[in-house]
């Protein structure tokens, strides 16, 4: 589609217009000129809301602003002339030279260079991770001192599919970014975002396989190649995301735990009734509490399907969740989200706002300690540092049948079924009585309660040690492995194909560890040879 | 191939030719058939899908497609939804591109699955067009409480050789084109100059 110019008042000229035919009949008055102009505008793109049944509502479409955005004045061969950053209410303002040909683009990217810092860009990973950039036409800017363009981004939605280009998208997704970031700088006004690429296309597809060739299988935030990025669906009539603005923040909570805080979570699959790996249960619930918080809205909707029409929902306000506990992402997005929210319901009646969340969450103390990031980290920080009522706290995880204490759960009685689940962390002393573990597929592999466990042990200095995994109960296959961590640096894996038991030897320095322990096939993800299986694990030196 | 059926519900028409075949999906344990050594060389963890997933349906897919088909040619793949660790109910749709033609076509009606199930989808497509599709499954899951959710599941499908398809699909005319010297991806702006 063509872009839409239209001319009006004084000065402007197309720069396809033909050459207008003037015919002096009097002598030409001296006429005062300016030599440069301010160009000045709104900038707007196309949102679409959700239905009550979570789908795309295309028939309440409305103008937002686009915010925070790269604005740029460039000339016929893309040399930049002038840019800016648009306001809050989509203005912006350029001063450049009068009567010469630019053309007006906005670039999908939010750029701070305030004392709030951020640079995030949607770009598109089928295209060599290119900008997306909103055009208008090249035009004069004319003789006068003032002209205007508004740029507006189109949905493309022509009734019953999106038959012309989807130029709205990147400035949606923009937008969802665009309020996380300011939630955070209103806490943090000097906060400083490490660059973030969302990357999205028409091509993202449900299939999985190459990230370039849009098989990215579902939105995700990826953390390790080319940098962290976020990849978001975009695959009309089956999953598109762009406008599922609780999807986007949730990834963006990924990315904040992940760049600026601590997140010990090993991704994967997650539903709101799982019971998963404290970790994961943990890094998810935060992420939906997030995209409630930042959207001043607990619904959390994701539209899909055939016309973007279907969709689901979840309320994290809804006090009926399957499997409630410190395993459960829905128990620990409404944990936190009723620490923020400003309503009191049921146990909750703290309305703390984001901030103690935040402090704790990009505190030292957190970020450094021993233990893994979970529901219980978080509690024991806010406990210590948040300066809350802390009997409302524990009513608020009571709530969801949460009991543990301190950043390790200590204490815990909720198993989730899973008997070996407790202690949350066993310990296991140098030389001493060796820990009983097991790795069980009760509620799902890989990323599920049950899989793995965790030891805690502590060295009081540096020495060669022989830590052992043996099994004690299980078929023959079983294949036991662990991994060393101190804090988050993953000091050591022992993943040999050995059946039955795996060993260290090794120098480790003094410290506090995690050992996390497993069985192979309950963790491979294939779901072939999983069963359970019991050990022993000890430390010798 | 695949473990023996503990289950029957859902119920497919398949449409072969004139021919009109009914069919059943099957619900089934678990575990399956495996290669030791070659998982014992393998020592690598992985979920179905990387990073940090949004929320959805927990289910995986898993096929038997080998991901090329000649054009005209009918293919048949079976589908698998696995990974299931509630129990509830689950139904399926597909959605497949107009250039496909699917011959078969999954039941709405929810079925009953446990702990560990997993779903068979027997389906044949054949396409007249080359290029690069994907077959999708829209999978709704509805737990005993009634909670809902869904997870949306594509299988990559090539019609003619792999470079044929890539040259054919790639960019579709709705694309944005790339603006050249900036580098950048341009998209057109509805303009008012005044």
């Amino acid at each position: 589609m063509a872009s839409a110019v239209v001319l009006s008042g004084c000065g402007g000229s197309s720069s396809n217009a033909p050459a207008p035919q003037l015919t002096a009949t009097t002598a030409p008055q001296p006429v005062s000129r300016p030599s440069s102009v301010t160009l000045s505008g709104k900038l707007s793109f196309d949102y679409v809301p959700h239905t009550v049944n979570s789908g795309l509502d295309f028939a309440n479409v409305t103008a937002r602003p686009i915010r925070g955005a790269v604005v740029e004045a460039v000339n016929a061969s893309g040399t930049l002339l002038a840019q800016t950053i648009s306001a809050a209410d989509g203005s912006y303002s350029l001063n450049v030279d009068a009567a010469i040909d630019l053309r007006l683009q906005v670039k999908s990217q939010l750029l701070s260079s305030g004392a709030a810092t951020w640079d995030f860009r949607v770009t598109d990973n089928t295209q060599d991770n290119q900008i997306y950039a909103l055009q208008g036409s090249l035009a004069s800017t004319g003789q006068n001192a003032q002209q205007t363009r508004d740029l507006h981004a189109p949905l493309g939605w022509t009734g019953q599919s999106y038959g012309e280009t989807r130029v709205a998208a990147p400035f949606a997704i923009l937008d969802s970014v665009y309020l996380a970031a300011t939630t955070f700088a209103q806490l943090d006004p000097a906060i400083d975002f490490p660059p973030l690429e969302l990357r999205w296309s028409v091509n993202n597809r449900t299939a999985i396989g190459d990230l370039a060739q849009g098989n990215i299988g579902t939105s995700a935030y990826h953390r390790d190649e080319d940098g962290a990025a976020i990849y978001i669906l975009g695959e009309e009539d089956r999953d598109t995301d762009e406008f599922d603005a609780h999807v986007i923040v949730h990834e963006f909570g990924h990315y904040f735990e992940h760049q600026m805080s601590r997140t010990d979570s090993i991704g994967g699959l997650h539903s709101l009734d799982d019971r998963l790996d404290a970790r994961v249960a943990f890094s998810e619930g935060w992420s939906n509490a997030l995209s409630a918080i930042v959207l001043d809205n607990p619904i959390y909707r994701d539209s899909s399907g055939a016309r973007q029409a279907a969709g689901f929902s979840y309320n994290l306000e809804s006090k009926s969740i399957s499997n409630p506990g410190w395993f459960n992402e829905a128990s620990i997005g409404a944990v936190i989200y009723d620490i923020v929210d400003a309503d009191a319901d049921g146990a909750d009646n703290l309305s703390a706002g984001l901030k103690p969340v935040y402090d704790v969450m990009r505190s030292e103390s957190y970020r450094g300690t021993t233990v893994f990031a979970t529901i219980f980290a978080l509690a024991d920080g806010l406990r210590r540092e948040g300066d809350l009522n802390n009997a409302a706290i524990d009513r608020l995880l009571e709530a969801q049948s949460i009991s543990g204490e301190g950043p390790n759960g200590s204490g815990e009685v909720n198993s989730g079924a899973i008997r070996s689940a407790l202690p949350v962390y066993k310990e296991v002393a140098l030389n001493g009585a060796a820990a009983e573990l097991c790795s069980v597929d009760d509620a799902g592999v890989f990323n599920k309660l049950g899989n793995r466990e965790f030891i805690f042990l502590n060295l009081a200095g540096e020495q060669q040690v022989k830590l052992s995994l043996v099994k004690s109960d299980g078929d023959t296959q079983r294949d036991p492995d662990f991994k060393i961590w101190r804090g988050t640096e993953l000091v050591h894996s022992a993943a040999s194909a050995a059946q039955g038991q795996e060993v260290f030897n090794g120098r480790l320095a003094a410290g506090d560890y995690v050992i996390e322990a497993f069985d192979f096939y309950n963790i491979n993800g294939s779901g072939s040879r999983r069963g359970d299986g019991c050990y022993t694990f000890s430390a010798e030196g | 191939m695949f473990a023996k059926i503990i289950a029957l519900s859902s119920v497919l028409y398949l449409l072969a030719g004139v021919n009109v075949l009914s069919v059943q999906s099957s619900v089934q344990p678990a575990a399956q058939p495996h290669n030791h050594q070659q998982e014992a060389h393998q020592k690598e963890e992985h979920s179905h899908h990387a990073g940090f997933v949004k929320p959805g349906a927990g289910v995986a897919l898993e096929h038997d497609y080998n991901g090329v088909t000649g054009v005209g040619h009918i293919e048949t793949l079976t589908l698998k939804l696995s990974h299931l660790y509630d129990d509830g109910y689950i139904s399926t749709a597909l959605l497949s591109p107009p250039q496909l033609h699917i011959y078969s076509q999954l039941s709405a009606l929810p079925e009953r699955v446990s702990r560990g199930s997993v779903i068979s989808l027997p389906l044949q497509f054949s396409g007249m067009q080359e290029g690069s599709y994907t077959i999708g499954v829209e999978v709704v899951f509805k737990t005993l409480d009634g909670h809902q959710s869904r997870r949306v599941l594509s299988v990559p499908v090539v019609i003619g050789s792999q470079t044929a398809a890539k040259f054919q699909t790639r960019p579709k005319p709705r694309e944005a084109k790339r603006a050249g010297p900036q580098g950048i991806i341009a998209l057109p702006a509805q303009e008012v100059i005044r």
